[in-house]
């Protein structure tokens, strides 16, 4: 069987810093898109969840050359929100009359992945999934299975999500629907995030990805023992586990209570590192990748050059409704 | 020989029936199910023609049972009904250890539009837009306890849906797999095809020289697939196999596809080489076939491309059910089924002025045949095309 | 009629979210799709939703739409001869 790994990543979040005193909503700041195969006119129709797409992206796949990608997977929660409602808008504030198209060729889930395809004018594999909290993680396992399988060599897989105004006002107006939101403590916010994955190990590769799972949590067993029957599957123990990065649904910390396996495991709370959206995990990627690379979470000028190797294996846990689990092991 | 894909229950409703047999008895009898808008008020109300399934919400509700969650979207009430017809079929009682995977447009849209102005009295119905809810309830009706997601890829959803799950099956992560698609009605999407202006004001032709445009339609269909390694223990009736699978990009165009159907030549190709099969091989399409005018000419231009001078029949059941939109490659792999079981190729109605370029006739009428294996086409927007294979026979795997 | 085209532009970049061109760089001549502006099919359906809305002019034919959205020049003489508001 192949060996899955990463070999590139960007991401696009807003971090908790930036926060302004007032705002529990935080919309990213995109840097600018500076690629010679966008003009203005390619731009013109482009909402936040496209553009942050593309950003990712083609930072992504700068190195690769184009001929060799196979695919392009997207995971968003949401999908293009701000498009969705501005033509529900339109429909309920014209009454159906004179209704402009453009917002609604925007408004489909796939829109992000099919103008990254067409942009750089990918005719291949091309998916969108929207499962909530765990859309990027289906994207990561639909990509895992088929680089495992032979089936494609490499694949730039990604997520995005962004915060519509309508909407916000929408949830802020609502305490019940707002405190979902307001959870453990940093905004709610926007963002993506695209990897490049590949079954052939290059001179950028950045971790292998050395399996993944998705499964409900409403299953007769425990969190953490859930989290070993996934290790014990790749031969592996708890004490194998250099650090757990982790972000939750809800405010639960599930370490709180047991996890007695992993007492000795680096725990890192991502969502205390970014402002939180659906697909924030994507963060938590990114984070450990640098983990594994600076082998420090506040990186120093230059990496580790001769010190040992205290990262090697870390395990991304993201719990809710569905929990996921991602286990890097460096490279 | 590797592990292969087996389906054991096929589940759908539709604008033609209520249940498979319903559905086969309508195209049997050229019966289509296109009519005037009745549920969504407004101005598309009795005046836009639509493959509306008859039930109201609230017939839905009371068919599947007094466990539905309060304010499901219709989406997820189509998709309970043909997954439990599916689910039953192959004498599955609890979807335990099987994955869910629901391909939708829209997912809660229908019920989420409703209530739009008014959404600050009800902060449930926020989520209830949320593609991956409709999918979530969906679970929950069926007592799940394996993975469940959703694919969101326009009116390619349920074909990448199904093709989703057979990797499940065939990496060995799952024995078996509940795969579908299902999309209701709204609104949003009627209002969104008509300001495209994709949409005809009488029924729709498609393939047709004068076609003018496609009636919209909804409902679900589910299939269950299993792994025939699985399927050794039991004496289970296996209905077909998905042979082969698809997906490319036709990388052109948000909404129209390219002149020469590129992503839909890629597609077509790409799915024979996964069943290792040759062009001559496919007994009978089911066509993607809208009745637009973008979408019909470069299908069949694709179709050309690549089967020469050997095209197999092919039509569009579009012109029964209206286009489905995510539901459609669902409802359309239970049409190729029905046509592999039965050894027929389902008339394309109304069809009555051959195409010029190309010139491509679908058949017109019902057309008793030998069929060992159905190709089936969805394309979407995005640029995305996928395309499904279903077999007769484990053999030629 | 001058007034007319100088309207047109600035609906026309406001409609099809043209942020970068101003109102003195269209030409009432220079073909708006193609070579031109390079508009495309999206901004036909656009152009087809403003002859509705501002003028009450109702192309349903793509084909009539492709012979009066050549250029504002063209545009603005079958608005003149046809508008009903």
């Amino acid at each position: 069987m192949n060996k899955v790994y990463i070999n590139a990543a960007s991401i696009c979040v807003a971090t908790p810093n930036q926060q302004d005193a007032t705002g529990s909503w935080l919309k990213v700041d995109l840097p600018k898109i500076t690629n010679k195969l966008l003009s203005p006119n390619a731009t013109r129709r482009m909402s936040k969840a496209v553009k942050m797409g593309i950003f990712c992206s083609l930072e992504a796949v700068n190195h690769l050359d184009a001929a060799t990608l196979d695919g392009i997977l997207v995971g968003s929660s949401k999908g293009c929100l701000i498009d969705s409602d501005k033509f529900l808008q339109s429909i309920v504030e014209q009454q159906e009359e004179f209704l402009s198209p453009t917002p609604f060729i925007q408004s489909t889930h796939n829109t992000v992945a099919g103008q990254i395809a067409l942009l750089i004018k990918n005719r291949g594999y091309n998916m969108t999934y929207s499962q909530g909290r765990i859309s990027f993680e289906s994207a990561v396992l639909d990509a895992y299975i088929q680089l495992k399988m032979n089936e494609r060599n490499t694949l730039l897989v990604g997520a995005v999500d962004e915060l519509s105004d309508i909407s916000i006002k929408i949830s802020s107006a609502l305490d019940e629907a707002a405190s979902q939101y307001k959870t453990t403590g940093s905004s709610q916010s926007e963002g993506a995030g695209f990897f490049v994955f590949s079954n052939l190990q290059d001179q950028h590769t950045r971790a292998e990805l050395t399996d993944i799972s998705i499964y409900p949590a409403t299953t007769k067993l425990s969190s953490e023992d859930q989290v070993l029957a996934f290790l014990k599957k790749n031969d592996l123990s708890a004490e194998q586990i250099d650090a757990i990065v982790y972000g939750s649904e809800n405010t639960e910390n599930p370490f709180d209570t047991s996890w007695t396996n992993f007492n000795k495991t680096t725990k890192i709370n991502y969502q205390l590192l970014v402002c939180r959206f659906d697909t924030d995990v994507v963060f938590a990627l990114d984070l450990a990748l640098k983990l594994l690379h600076h082998q420090t979470l506040v990186p120093k000028s230059s990496p580790t050059e001769n010190g040992s190797r205290s990262y090697q294996k870390i395990l991304i846990c993201n719990f809710g409704e569905q929990n996921s689990l991602m286990l890097l092991s460096g490279c | 020989m590797r592990n292969a894909v087996a389906v054991t229950g096929m589940g759908m409703i539709t604008a033609i029936g209520d249940d498979v047999a319903q559905n086969y008895h309508s195209l049997l009898q050229k019966q289509h199910g296109i009519k005037t808008l009745q549920h969504i008020s407004g101005k598309h109300q009795h005046q836009t023609l639509v493959g509306e399934v008859a039930w109201t919400d609230a017939e839905l509700i009371e068919k599947l049972g007094p466990e539905v969650p309060k304010n499901s979207s219709r989406t997820s009430l189509l998709a309970a009904i043909a997954a439990r017809e599916a689910l039953s079929q192959a004498g599955i009682t609890v979807a335990e250890n099987m994955p869910i995977i629901l391909g939708t447009s829209v997912g809660g849209m229908d019920i989420f539009e409703q209530h739009f102005p008014y959404l600050l009295q009800d902060s449930q119905l926020i989520q209830r837009r949320d593609v991956g809810d409709s999918s979530r309830v969906l679970a929950q009706l069926l007592g799940s306890n394996s993975l469940v997601t959703s694919i969101s890829t326009a009116c390619s959803s349920a074909a990448n849906a199904i093709a989703f799950g057979a990797r499940l099956i065939l990496s060995g992560r799952a024995d078996r797999v509940l795969v579908g698609g299902s999309d209701a009605l709204s609104r949003f999407t009627i209002n969104g095809f008509d300001s495209l202006m994709l949409l005809s004001n009488e029924l729709n032709r498609p393939f047709d020289a004068n076609r003018n445009g496609l009636n919209l339609g909804e409902g679900a269909g589910f299939l269950v697939l299993e792994s025939t390694e699985s399927l050794k223990k039991t004496a289970k009736p296996i209905l077909g196999y998905l042979s082969g699978f698809s997906n490319a990009n036709d990388a052109f165009h948000q909404t129209s596809t390219s002149e020469h159907g590129e992503g839909a030549y890629l597609a077509m190709k790409q799915a024979l080489a996964s069943a290792a099969l040759t062009p001559r091989a496919i007994d009978y399409i089911n066509a993607h076939g809208t009745a637009t005018e973008n979408n019909d000419r470069t299908e069949a231009t694709a179709i050309l491309h690549l089967f020469k001078d050997q095209i197999p029949p092919f039509s569009s059941t579009k012109a029964y059910t209206g286009h489905t939109l995510g539901a459609s490659a669902g409802i359309e792999a239970i049409y190729a089924l029905l046509a592999l079981q039965q050894q027929l190729a389902f008339a394309n109605l109304r069809f009555e002025n051959t195409m010029d370029q190309p010139a491509l006739k679908p058949i017109a009428d019902h057309q008793p045949t030998a069929i060992r294996h159905v190709l089936s086409n969805s394309f979407g927007f995005g640029g995305n095309c996928s395309t499904l294979i279903f077999s007769h026979e484990q053999s030629l795997y | 009629m001058e007034e007319l085209k100088a309207e047109l532009k600035t609906k026309i970049i406001e409609a099809l979210n043209l942020e970068e061109v101003t109102v003195d760089e269209i030409e009432d001549q220079a073909p708006l799709f193609g070579d031109g502006l390079g508009l495309d099919s999206i901004d036909a359906l656009e152009l087809t939703v403003l002859l509705d809305k501002d003028y009450g002019i109702k192309v349903t034919d793509p084909k009539i739409g492709k012979t009066i959205f050549q250029s504002i020049e063209t545009l603005a003489t079958y608005i003149s001869e046809n508008r009903t508001k």
